[in-house]
This record gives structure tokens, C-alpha cells and sequence, in this order.
């Protein structure tokens, strides 16, 4: 009697624990089994390509994030580091693009002014998180507001990338098959992080700082680092998403990031990494990326008017972070 | 032992759903082909009978009964990129591609029309139209306001992709145009805002009897659009020397801008004769303030857009004069060109460069009796002769 009712609770838990773990892999088979079926062209070459190739400022800004979001902390900021990188690679494409012999001077240097933008940005909120003891969602929450203003004070109008620079952005069209090159960019960072923390030893700290920091510090583990060199690498990936986005729409747009903030969270709540930290997997986090992307790609293939698709991606985002949000720990304190 | 099961269960599924995805990507390539093929025959055909002598572009006409049967057969896939449909302008852009679709109605084309709204949004109009010209695979026509310059060429390139056929209108930058994507951008069009600037301002020192102040309301510097309406302004300034310019500043296209910059000036110059405002939206803010301050209908006040509120006012005596862009000209003979080039009638590659980027008429509404008049308006289009939206030079 006593193992069989303990033997149902393990069942009960194994089949939540499968729900938690596949729940985006699942997601992402019925959306393109539906609308595979109902939308003739949706498997079509042009369709694909375009999905394989515009998700990788998304993928590569949520490989970030579910880093952060594994030591238990968070980064609002991202989207609006994005922004002002964004408008300083153009920017200064278009004050230096007469200066330099070779147009590509001209684009690799304004490329890392904004990655190193990006890096000070991401050191800036990283020492007052750290160093001030600021909530690193309050923090970065005031960095948001900073680059937001930062990013409409350096332009207000969106500026064109010129067209004798446009040979320095077209690797971003380069694909192989429906492959894009960008994506391919993207899944190696993103690869590269997932074996960082599975294999290294400064990679795990991350995971025990999120399952408890106290335990993490007493271990010896250099814990104020690690957060550091995380937020830094976050910043410098938000950047580099700015520069894809430039070379993408070949222009600039001061608000450009604001509309990644929710997405990147969403991103990484479906690919299964727990907001509260020390849970989660790189790898989830592509299925998390995947599936908002192809929520937001069959809205526009559908025909979904802009304000609804908005209400249906928030009723999607809480429905999945309901389904899969761990409830197994007794006593369990939500904040 | 479950957890087992569960997995296996689920990678079962998902070679099913690949063998279906691949049954499904397999039957769409199949449909790529013939229509892929389709589309390039005729284009073909149609440059032989150009080859030869010059053509009267202007009086090019849609002929039915040359469409392929194949062609009509086909969906034909519609849209206007626009930003936001709760805007009076926008709305009549959709309106003009209802009236054409009335027309492929009456010859027998089959299609489906969408609105992609990008909501001010830059990015998002490119990935909209992205999207649409994926769905549509080649059989797509669209009219796009690009929100800003920038993207015009980036919105032409997603259409170019997928093969279908784009003309945009307003902005586009200068070094980039229809005939860096030939065939697929088709053309890019806009009202003659020079000529709007300077007719409204004449309307507006007509009405002052040609002498007095006047208050000048711009909007977004270094906007293309509102440089060129003060173009017109200042040449129509020098044609009435007895007219001064006493205050000019930027109400950035906004209603509340424009009030508490006239609110502030009348309190300067009570004696001013005349507001020119770059739009109409600002135009309702210079109508609020002077009507706080007593002088509604006693001084002139004109913009561009042909606002509701503001032909209304026009109608009542309370403003000067507007200019309409007509929406439903520009949204409905964007789609009859591209049409045009998407059935292989109109070869864009032999189209000269003065058919491909042109100026599209406007209606000036200057007195009670012609805002009644375009109160009333109802569109009527012979879309078979599709340049007839072209200003000619």
C-alpha cells in the first residue's frame, strides 16, 4: 500500500518533470505541425530562411541572459544596451565613412566602439550590482532608462546606413541553404556557453551561486567575480545583437531594442531556466528562442492584427512559465 | 522505466511530425515551381512588343484579356504596409485597396488582401512584409509607407526575395531608389510637397489680402517631408514681399507642441494675420489656442493632410486651407502598377525613370465651398489605366 501510493507521487512527479523539460520541444512540434497544415507556404523556402536567420539577435542576447538568469539575477537593460549600439555603429559609419581609406575600416572600428560600449555597460551595472549591493533588477531597471535616453540623444531619427558601406553588412544575407550565416554565429556563442557551464569549473559556480550564494561563498568560490565577468559578456552580447540588427534593416532605430526586454525572458522562462536561479540549460534556451519565434512568425504568416498578437504572446508567456514553474519544494516563498 | 517510455513516446512523434513536415515542405516546393515558372514567361513575351518602338507609358492599359488565365487563377496576395489604421489619412490608403480589389473583382482575379501594420514601428514593418512576401511565394503585390526612409529599400529587398512586387510612397533615402531592385520594386511615388507648402501658404496670404504676420509651425527638422513644405513656404514668401514671418519653430508634428508654441506667441503678436503649420495635426493644436484666445475664424490657419477636423473647420470658416495626399489614389494605383507588373503586362525593366519615381496629385482645399466638396468625395478610379496617377512633368 505504502509503496504503491509512493510509487504514483514518483510517477506524478516524473510526468511534471517531463512536462517542465519538453514543454518548449513539444511547443515548437505542434506550432509547425499546425502551421505546416494550415498555412501552404509556411515550410517554404523564403519563410524558412527568414526565421532561420532574423531569430539570431533574439538567440544570441538570450544566451546572455539565461547565464545571468542562472546565478538568480536578471538584466533589464539588454534591450536598450542593444539600442545604443545600434545607433552607435551607424553613427559612426556615417561621421567616419569618408575618413578611412576602405569602407570596412570604417565598419570593423565602428563595430567595437559598440562592442565596447557594450563591455562598459555590462561592467558598469555588474560593479554597482555587486560592489553596491544594488538588486541587480532594480539596477539594471536604471541602466534601461539611461540607454533608452542615451540611444535617442545620440539620434532621434533612424540613420540609413549609406550604400557605399553596404558591402561591410552583407555578410549578415550569407546563408547556406536556409541556414543564415547570423544563426550560425548565434548557435556557436550559444554552444559555446552551454559547454563553459557544463564543463569548466568557473561554468558550474554559476549554477551554485543560483542554487544558494550563501553556501557558493563559504565553498571559497570567487562569487562577486564570476557575476562580473557574466554581466560583462552580457553586455558585449546585447551590443553585438545591436550590430546585427543595423546590418539587417541596414539602418538605425533609437528604440530598436525596447521590444526584446519581454522576449528575451520569455526566451529563456520557456527554455526551462528557472527565474529564481540555479536551474536551467543553454541548450533549453534555443528551444525557448525557437518557439517565440515561430509564435510570432505564425502570427504574421496568420494575419494576426499587431495589438492582439500581443495579447496572445503575454497569454502564451504566462501559460508556459505557469506550466513549467518548479512547485515540488514544501513551503515554497514566491517574491 | 515511465520516463523511458515518455521519451521514446515523444522522439516517436517527432519523427512522425518530421516525415509530415517534409510531406508538407514537399507539396509547397512542388506548388513553387509551376508558379515559379508561370511568372517569368510572360515578362518575357511582353518585352518583344517593347523592344521594338517608343511606348506611350502614359497611356498604358490593363488589358484583361491579355492576363494569363493561369495568372487569374492564381491568389494574388494584397496588402498596404502602413502605421496605424486609427489615423483618417492611413484609413483611406486602405480604402484605395479596397476599390481595387474591387476592380480585380470585376475581372475575375482571384485574391486576398491584408493590412500590415507596423504600428510606428520600423523593424517590425520590414519582418511584416518579410512574412507577407513569404506566405504569398512570389504572388504578392503591396503598397508600403516606409515609417522611416531608412527601411524603404530594406521593406523593397524582403519583397525582392520571395519575388513579389513592392512600390512605396513618402520616404525613401536619396541614393537608394526603384531601380536598385528592378523588377521588384516597382516604383516609388509621392505628392509634390513643395507645390502643397507653397499652395497653402498662397491660400493663406490670399486671405490676408497679401500683407500682415505671420506664425510658422514646422515639423520634424530635418524631416524630407517638412523640409520641402517650408520650401514651398519661402518661395511663396518671396512672391508676396508685404508678408513677414514674425515667429518659426518646430511643433514636431504634435498637437500639444503647436498649442504652447501658439499660445506663447499670440501673447507676443495678438496681431498676427496668419498660421502656416506643416501638417494638419498641428493645425488643430494652432485652432485650440486661438480659440482660448478669442480669435478663431479671425485669423487664417493652414497645414496638409486634409484632417477631418480640419476640412471641417475649413467648411465653417474656421481654417484656411489643407491639402489631401488621397489616400485612395495612392494605396489603389500603387497596387494597379505593381498588378500591372506581377501579370507580365507592364515589362518594369523597359519602364523610364520618370515612370518609376514620380509625383502623385493632390487636392487643395481652399475655401468652405471645396471642403464641402471633398466632404462629400467618392473615389472613382478606372484602374485599367493605371499611370494615371502620375503628375506628369
Amino acid at each position: 500500500m505504502t509503496t504503491k501510493t509512493s510509487l504514483a507521487a514518483k510517477n506524478r512527479g516524473g510526468v511534471r518533470e517531463n512536462i517542465m523539460k519538453y514543454f518548449s520541444f513539444s511547443a515548437i512540434i505542434i506550432l509547425v505541425v499546425a502551421l505546416s497544415l494550415t498555412q501552404e507556404n509556411w515550410l517554404g523556402t523564403t519563410n524558412l530562411s527568414n526565421l532561420l536567420r532574423d531569430t539570431a539577435p533574439l538567440m544570441i542576447m538570450s544566451a546572455g541572459m539565461t547565464m545571468v538568469l542562472l546565478f538568480g539575477s536578471i538584466d533589464l537593460s539588454m534591450g536598450a544596451v542593444c539600442s545604443v549600439s545600434n545607433v552607435t555603429y551607424v553613427h559612426f559609419i556615417l561621421a567616419f565613412q569618408d575618413v578611412f581609406v576602405s569602407p570596412w575600416i570604417a565598419s570593423v572600428l565602428g563595430m567595437l566602439v559598440s562592442l565596447a560600449f557594450g563591455l562598459g555597460s555590462g561592467i558598469a551595472l555588474g560593479l554597482i550590482h555587486v560592489k553596491l549591493k544594488v538588486p541587480s533588477f532594480i539596477a539594471s531597471l536604471g541602466f534601461m532608462s539611461l540607454w533608452q535616453s542615451v540611444a535617442l540623444l545620440i539620434t532621434q531619427n533612424p540613420e540609413s546606413v549609406p550604400k557605399a558601406m553596404w558591402e561591410t553588412i552583407e555578410w549578415y544575407k550569407v546563408s547556406f541553404g536556409v541556414l543564415g550565416l547570423p544563426l550560425v554565429f548565434a548557435l556557436i556563442i550559444i554552444v559555446l556557453f552551454y559547454c563553459i557551464t557544463r564543463f569548466t569549473p568557473s561554468g558550474r559556480a554559476i549554477f551554485a551561486i543560483g542554487g544558494n550564494e550563501r553556501t557558493a561563498r563559504v565553498a571559497g568560490m570567487n562569487v562577486d567575480r564570476t557575476k562580473l565577468i557574466v554581466f560583462a559578456v552580457n553586455g558585449v552580447l546585447a551590443a553585438l545583437a545591436g550590430i546585427f540588427l543595423a546590418a539587417n534593416l541596414r539602418s538605425s532605430a533609437p528604440t530598436i531594442g525596447d521590444a526584446f526586454t519581454l522576449k528575451i525572458v520569455a526566451a529563456c522562462a520557456l527554455g526551462g531556466t528557472s527565474l529564481a536561479g540555479g536551474k536551467g540549460s543553454e541548450l533549453g534556451t534555443i528551444l525557448g528562442v525557437f518557439t517565440v519565434a515561430i509564435i510570432e512568425n505564425g502570427m504574421n504568416f496568420i494575419g494576426v492584427d499587431a495589438y492582439s498578437q500581443n495579447v496572445v504572446f503575454g497569454i502564451f508567456v504566462l501559460l508556459a512559465i505557469a506550466i513549467t514553474v518548479d512547485r515540488r519544494v514544501r513551503g515554497q516563498i514566491v517574491k | 522505466m515511465k520516463k523511458r517510455k515518455l521519451i521514446a513516446s515523444i522522439l516517436a512523434a517527432s519523427m512522425l511530425v518530421g516525415l509530415l513536415a517534409g510531406c508538407a515542405d514537399n507539396s509547397s516546393g512542388g506548388n513553387e515551381t509551376p508558379s515559379g515558372g508561370g511568372e517569368t514567361t510572360p515578362v518575357e513575351e511582353s518585352q518583344e512588343p517593347s523592344g521594338g518602338e517608343t511606348v506611350d507609358w502614359a497611356n498604358f492599359t490593363i488589358d484583361p484579356a491579355q492576363i494569363p488565365q493561369e495568372k487569374l487563377d492564381t491568389t494574388l496576395y494584397l496588402a498596404v504596409s502602413v502605421r496605424g489604421l486609427e489615423n483618417p489619412y492611413i484609413a483611406t490608403i486602405n480604402d484605395g485597396m479596397h476599390l481595387f480589389a474591387e476592380y480585380l473583382d470585376s475581372i475575375g482575379q482571384k485574391y486576398e488582401m491584408q493590412v500590415l501594420d507596423s504600428q510606428g514601428d520600423s523593424a517590425k514593418e520590414v519582418d511584416n512584409m518579410r512574412q507577407f512576401a513569404a506566405k504569398a511565394n512570389g504572388n504578392a503585390i503591396a503598397y508600403a509607407d516606409p515609417n522611416e526612409d531608412t527601411i524603404a529599400y530594406s521593406l523593397a529587398e524582403a519583397m525582392a526575395e520571395s519575388g513579389g512586387f513592392l512600390g512605396t510612397a513618402w520616404n525613401k533615402p536619396a541614393d537608394v531608389g526603384p531601380a536598385d531592385l528592378t523588377p521588384n520594386w516597382v516604383i516609388h511615388t509621392s505628392p509634390d510637397n513643395v507645390v502643397n507648402g507653397y499652395n497653402i501658404a498662397k491660400a493663406l496670404f490670399e486671405s490676408m489680402g497679401g500683407s500682415g504676420k505671420i506664425f510658422v509651425v514646422e515639423g520634424l527638422l530635418g524631416n524630407t517631408a517638412n523640409n520641402n513644405r517650408v520650401a514651398g513656404l519661402e518661395k511663396a514668401l518671396e512672391e508676396y514681399p508685404d508678408i513677414e514671418v514674425v515667429a518659426q519653430d518646430t511643433g514636431n508634428w504634435n498637437t500639444d507642441e503647436a498649442l504652447t508654441l501658439v499660445e506663447t506667441w499670440l501673447t507676443q503678436y495678438p496681431d498676427v494675420g496668419g498660421i502656416w503649420c506643416a501638417n494638419d495635426n498641428m493645425v488643430t493644436g494652432a485652432m485650440q489656442a486661438l480659440d482660448a484666445a478669442g480669435l478663431l475664424g479671425q485669423v487664417g490657419v493652414c497645414g496638409v493632410d486634409a484632417n477631418t477636423d480640419v476640412v471641417a473647420a475649413i467648411a465653417e470658416g474656421n481654417a484656411t486651407a489643407t491639402v489631401s495626399s488621397n489616400g485612395y489614389l495612392q494605396g489603389g494605383y500603387t497596387l494597379a502598377i505593381c498588378y500591372a507588373a506581377w501579370t507580365g503586362l507592364l515589362d518594369v525593366e523597359a519602364l523610364p525613370a520618370e515612370y518609376r519615381e514620380f509625383a502623385t496629385p493632390t487636392v487643395l482645399i481652399d475655401s468652405p465651398e471645396a471642403a464641402k466638396e471633398w466632404q462629400a468625395y467618392e473615389p472613382d478610379f478606372d484602374f485599367s489605366r493605371p499611370f494615371d496617377c502620375r503628375v506628369a512633368d
